[in-house]
Order: C-alpha cells, then structure tokens, then sequence
C-alpha cells in the first residue's frame, strides 16, 4: 500500500483547493477548523492510517508536518513490534 | 472482556416512547444566530430531536412504553417477577425509581426491582443484568422468569441551551423490553468493558457527593470555544469520545461475534449506540458491515443516551408482531468509559410502534407554576 499524502488528504477533508495545505500549515488556521472537522480528521486518520488518535496528539501538533511526523513515527513503532 | 453467555433466555417484545415536543435545527439557528447548524445537523445526522418538557421524567416515558408493550404481550402483570431500570436520570436522588415502577405498573408486590445508572452503554447491561434474573427465577419453566426492562433518559434536562457541542445533538426518550424462558431461544453473548479514565470527558460534574449543588455550580458560563453551561450540565469533549470509540468499538463487536462463532455475515442488523451519524458511517466502515444492515436513527430523535438501541429498533422494525427472525449485534459505548456489546437473536418478538408520549395538561401547568414561582 503507497503512503497516503497527508497534506492532500487534509485539503480533501477540509474542501480545499488541491495544495493548499502544506506542512508548515499551521492546523488551527485551516479554514473551517472545528470540533466536527476534528472528528473527521481523527476519522481520516484512522480511514487511511489504520491508527485510532487520541485526540492530544492533534491538539499538541502546531503544524500539518509536525503530525504528520508523528503519524509516521507511530507507524514505524507499530511495524518494528 | 467481561464475557456473559445466557442460553434460553428470549426477548419478548420491545416498546419504545419520544415525547410530543419537538424541537429543530431552525430552533437552532435561531438560538445560536448562525446558519452553521443547519450543516452541522446534516453532519451528525440528527435534523430534530424530541424534548421532555420539565417535568416528565424518564420514567414517564418508560411507563409509556411499558404499558403498551404489556398491553400488546397480553402479559398478565401477576408474572413479572422483576422490573429493573436503567437511567442516569432517576426521578429522585433517592429511592431508585424502580420501585416506584413497580407500583405505577401493577406488578405484584413479589416483584424485585432496582436501579442501574448507566448511559450509552446502559441497554446492553440491562439486557445483561435481565437476563441473569430470568434464568435465576424461571426455575426451568417455559415463559417463567418473566422481567421487564425499563430503559430511558431525559438528557435534555442536563443539556445547556446554550451548548454548541451537546444542545444540537441530545435527545430524550424511553423503553421497555420484555423477556422470559424459553428452551427454544439461542444463546444470548454479551461482551463487557470499562475504562474510568474518561470520566473527565463526558460528565455531569456537579449535583452528586463529590462536588454537591453550591449556588456557584448552577450557573452558567462561558467555556472553551465559546461554550455556555454550568457544572451542572452535561460536559461532552467529542474528540475524546470518538477517539475512545474507536479504540474500543470494533474490539467489542469482533469479540461479540467471535464469542457468539458469527462472521460479519451472519449478522442481519447491527444496532449501534446512536451517538451522531460520522462516528456510525466511520465504525460501519472500520467494521465492513453493509449499509443496508447497519442502522442509524437518529434523524428526529437525536442521541437519546441509554435508550437510542431500542429507538433505533423499534424505528425499524416496529409491527404488531414480527416474526421474521433477526440475528443482531447491539453496541453501547459511551460515558464512562463503558461499553457493552450483545449478540441476540430476536423471533417472535413483540414490537408495537413508536409511542407519543402527550405531555399531561397538569404536567405543564405544574411546570408553568413552578417557573412563575422560581
């Protein structure tokens, strides 16, 4: 399975012009950032990434890259065990 | 997982009540002054919902229910051997209002009863705890043991008008679930869980004996993102919800039907905790269930807390009695954390339609009164 681009899946989830959100978007600044898009994003997450996110993890992430490190992070870790 | 096995214990018949109040997603806009509320219903799925004026408790409108389904069962009240009831809100804070159930229905006074105080999860224990009294007092006999399960909240009266997280969302409504012995019932599977470390993040934190009523706790103020509630409303943090759902959810439904020996196949209804729609479509998917098996109802009624599984069946499947024989999965999961999964097979069950409750004339008048006075 290809890695999913996380920026283009942020700017599907959000109704984004294709390249919009980048990896120093800072996430709080997305347009239509709200708790409902927050489920969706934790949805998303899961849909494409197989892992269920607590929700601190989002809220300690300033920008679209940082989280997506951490994705990638735990994907690493969930792989290695 | 707790895992409970019942054999020869059958659901009866099922009722359902909603109150005659109905209030929508217009009643929103307005309140909130913007327009965003007619997207967010579309998104969680719940367009109006059904409101129990003060007043009219959740057992009032487990009475409701009761009543009709007693009346439809033709069960002779001198049977029911134990009427249990499943709310988080009780009409006193003392005694449990299953005793109070008992008189209001007729039951002998051989009846057992108590209180369980459970939310989103409550039905699936219900059933369980209903289940173990059935097979303990039947004493072998066919349609012995008989009990009557009471399910409902008004958690509408622990809701802030002025909540953008929970007042566009909740509910109120009530139930009653008729079961007995029965040698010819498959076995019933019940797949238990708790996790008490998300207290925080769905709870009513005022009005109990960790932080009693002062004056300061009942008014309300604005929170995070605006929000407007007092300590004695419900506090819900979605994120948080969903997260520990889908920890948990897709656990208990493949525990559920491991435990039972179904595959996804086998299953002709899955009957989830209907907390708003993106959670449901999401666990349908995570889950691979077909669209056309996997109820949502939450369209008119809201989240109606302990008693959404049994609104959502009676919704679907409501008759004078069907007979069709339906394999189902029910799912509660929420405030707690706790969470209940069941593997049932429903025959022969007793289903009569949705009942409206009518807000009693006096009712409302004593209502009025007691606002005047205040």
């Amino acid at each position: 399975m290809s890695q999913p681009v996380f920026c283009e899946l942020l700017d599907e989830l959000f109704e984004l012009d294709s390249g919009t959100a980048t990896g120093s978007t800072v996430l709080k600044e997305v347009p239509g950032w709200s708790s409902l898009t927050f489920v969706g994003l934790i949805a998303m997450i899961d849909e494409e990434y197989g892992i269920a996110l607590s929700p601190s993890v989002i809220m300690s992430s300033e920008t679209a890259g940082d989280l997506e490190r951490k994705l990638h992070t735990m994907l690493n870790s969930s792989e290695a065990a | 997982m707790a895992i409970i096995r019942v054999e020869n214990v059958r659901m009866a018949g099922l009722a359902s009540s909603v109150p005659d109040v109905v209030r929508t997603v217009d009643d929103d806009i307005e309140r909130f002054k913007s327009e965003d509320f007619r997207k967010i219903g579309e998104s969680i799925g719940v367009t109006s919902r059904r409101i129990a004026p003060a007043g009219v408790c959740s057992s009032d409108l487990c009475v409701a229910a009761a009543e009709r389904l007693l009346e439809a069962l033709e069960w002779d009240r001198d049977t029911v051997q134990a009427v249990l009831f499943v709310s988080q809100t009780p009409d006193y804070r003392a005694p449990a209002t299953a005793c109070t159930l008992q008189t209001r229905l007729g039951l002998p006074t051989s009846c057992a009863a108590m209180d369980i105080n459970l939310g989103c999860s409550g039905y699936v224990y219900g059933l369980a705890t209903a289940a173990q009294f059935v097979l303990g007092m039947a004493g072998g006999q066919e349609h012995g043991g008989r009990v009557l399960l009471l399910v409902g909240d008004t958690i509408t009266h622990f809701v802030s008008p002025d909540d953008r997280a929970s007042a566009p969302l909740f509910g109120d409504a009530g139930s009653a679930t008729a079961l007995e012995f029965s040698s010819a019932a498959e076995p019933i599977v019940f797949s238990l869980g708790t996790d008490g470390r998300g207290l925080k993040h769905l709870i009513v934190p005022a009005g109990g004996e960790r932080q009693p009523r002062t004056e300061e706790t009942g008014v309300r103020t604005a929170r995070e993102s605006g929000n407007v509630r007092s300590d004695e409303d419900v506090y819900m943090n979605g994120a948080e919800v969903f997260s520990f759902a889908l920890q948990e959810v897709p656990k208990m439904v493949r525990s559920t039907l491991t435990e039972a020996g179904w595959s996804v196949d086998d299953v002709d209804g899955v009957v989830m905790h209907q907390s708003n729609k993106i959670m449901l479509n999401h666990l349908r998917k995570r889950l691979k269930f077909d669209e056309d098996k996997f109820l949502i109802a939450l369209e008119g009624y809201g989240n109606t807390s302990c008693a959404s599984i049994p609104l959502a069946m009676t919704h679907q499947w409501a008759t004078a009695q069907t007979s069709q024989k339906l394999r189902l999965v029910l799912a509660g999961f929420g405030i707690g954390w706790s969470w209940g999964g069941a593997a049932v097979t429903c025959e022969n069950m007793v289903m009569p339609e949705l009942v409206i409750y009518e807000t009693p004339k006096s009712e409302a008048t004593t209502t009025q009164a007691v606002n005047e006075a205040a």
